[in-house]
């Protein structure tokens, strides 16, 4: 990768170079494209993929393409070679003298701030990220209310509010019944911004019973764990298995054929209310995934009595889901409910891009649009002024044109026109034939 | 946060810088006024890159737009630009840049 920086920023200077010292405009043009072309290529080592394809659309595509144009247009090739530096305005030596040292301390003053304290040792405070999920089977559908804004109405069991940027510290997530309207559980989560890059928060409401048979009535509770939401790359999808149950429970996967010694353990001993560490599974078909004891999470398939062998799955690439293990009123079976959330927008990628440009600098992209509507209608002014006097030779013309003429003449001159070889009348009118 | 990139920061900010320079010298040194046009957009990409490089260092897609923006203000500073050129050359018929001093005090 050094290597391969080393190379392009070679080739970018160089290219620079050449650009400020060909003596023809159109090579100087080239060059610059080809600068253009290794900056786009620094862009994608930078993470920034999105702004790498502009900058070859815009940059290298359009504006380039601009100024050939008129370089071609105005035959400005070679207009001039490069002049000497002492020669020029009289008392240019001073100015050459004032000019080194403004040179020398802007050396001075990047070296100093490249050599000094890296800026690696700043950390940046980033706010924390939040998700809501709905995971109460016992409420059909729910409101969700954060900090006493409304952030989502009529969401059904399993579903998942969208990210949202919040400031680091005390939330208050209120949970309503859509249909009745009453709360049904309300809380104060302190929510930090998250150790690990880009985790997102996720706030889970559940089901709880009294017992270990669930017996009783449902209450539900808050909850609030990190989840890895950046999407896999690779054919992988990020499995997140939460446990809602009133007991200790295994995930495993006992394999294609649920022979002996093919059995995975996924996630060891979860106790109630916790989540898993994201798994990292292969996409496609599960059918051999098992929740079971953690007494029994080595035992293969038909071994034991599994606590819910989890019905076939399709798990996508690059996808991100939370696995709810949610306990069954009156018996120690719990059920399963998938709920698949958005993925993080990865860093520098069209949408990240997108997103910030229309929440957070809405005002600024407007503004840019006025200057570039100002410069189009510029652009055309300056235009019309030069049509300008070119229309009016084109409205004198008429004038000027003999109308006159015999018609024989202009018949006779298009059957020459039309048949060269024929007998060739007066030439002194080749306009005529047009 | 995005893990340390594989090269340095610094040293797209001390190429970014390099290039800048060259662009400097250019609208110093060329007395073609497409040329030196040329120049500044040279300066403006080197710009361009240490705001994309920081941007990457902070992990903070906030450097990205700017030069988006950059970008398409460079785009219409181009046309207007490019614009001039034409109109000057109509009626001065040079585009030398020693040549057109009408404003000069």
């Amino acid at each position: 990768m050094t290597g391969l920086f080393i190379i392009v920023g070679v080739v970018a200077v160089v290219a620079a170079v050449m650009m400020l010292l060909s003596d023809n405009a159109v090579h100087s043009a080239l060059f610059l494209i080809l600068n253009f072309a290794c900056v786009a290529f620094f862009y994608l080592m930078l993470d920034a993929p999105f702004l790498a394809m502009v900058q070859i659309a815009v940059y290298a595509g359009a504006i380039m393409v601009l100024f050939l144009f008129v370089i071609m247009l105005l035959g400005a090739e070679t207009a001039e070679s490069i002049v000497s530096v002492s020669a020029g305005l009289p008392g240019s030596r001073r100015y050459t003298m004032v000019a080194a040292a403004l040179a020398l301390i802007l050396l001075v003053t990047v070296g100093f701030s490249l050599t000094g304290d890296t800026i690696d040792d700043i950390e940046p405070a980033a706010n924390p990220l939040v998700q809501i999920v709905h995971g109460a089977a016992t409420v059909n559908r729910a409101d969700i209310e954060l900090d006493g804004i409304t952030i989502a109405e009529n969401v059904i069991y399993g579903d998942v509010t969208r990210i949202l940027e919040i400031a680091p510290g005390d939330h208050e997530v209120t949970v309503r019944d859509s249909e009745t309207g009453e709360v049904i559980q309300s809380g104060t989560l302190a929510i930090e911004a998250p150790e690990m890059p880009n985790m997102v928060m996720t706030v889970l409401v559940y089901d709880t019973y009294d017992t270990l048979t669930n017996s009783g009535e449902a209450t539900q509770v808050l909850t609030a764990f990190e989840q890895d939401l950046n999407a896999p790359t690779g054919d992988y999808a990020r499995v997140t298995v939460f446990n809602g149950t009133g007991q200790p429970i295994s995930f495993q996967d006992t394999g294609v054929f649920g022979i002996t010694g093919d059995t995975a353990v996924l996630a060891s001993d979860l106790a109630p209310g916790t989540s898993s560490e994201a798994l990292l599974l292969d996409e496609g078909r599960y059918r051999s995934l098992r929740v079971v004891r953690p007494a029994d999470e080595n035992a293969d398939d038909g071994a034991g009595q599994p606590l819910l062998t989890i019905p076939e799955r399709t798990f996508e690439a690059s996808s991100v889901v939370l696995m709810m293990v949610n306990a069954v009123p009156n018996t120690e079976f719990p059920t399963i409910r998938y709920s698949v959330t958005e993925t993080l927008a990865t860093f520098g990628s069209p949408q990240a891009v997108g997103y910030r440009l229309f929440v957070e600098y809405l005002l600024p992209m407007q503004l840019v649009a006025l200057v570039l509507l100002a410069a189009l209608v510029g652009v055309i002014v300056i235009a019309q002024q030069q049509v300008a006097p070119a229309r009016q030779s084109a409205a004198r013309r008429p004038v000027r044109r003999r109308v006159s003429r015999p018609l024989t003449s202009v018949i006779t001159n298009q059957v020459a026109a039309d048949a060269p070889d024929g007998p060739q009348l007066t030439t002194g009118d080749e306009s005529a034939g047009d | 946060m995005l893990p340390p990139s594989p090269v340095e920061v610094e040293a797209f900010v001390i190429l970014s810088f390099v290039l800048f320079v060259i662009g400097t010298l250019g609208v110093i040194l060329r007395k073609n006024a497409i040329l030196v046009f040329m120049s500044v957009e040279l300066m403006l990409n080197a710009g361009n890159l240490a705001l994309v490089a920081f941007a990457r260092q902070w992990s903070n897609i906030d450097g990205q737009l700017f030069v988006f923006f950059v970008m398409t203000v460079a785009a219409a500073e181009v046309a207007v630009g490019l614009a001039l050129i034409v109109a000057i050359f109509r009626t001065k018929h040079s585009i030398n840049i020693d040549e057109l001093h009408q404003l000069e005090g």
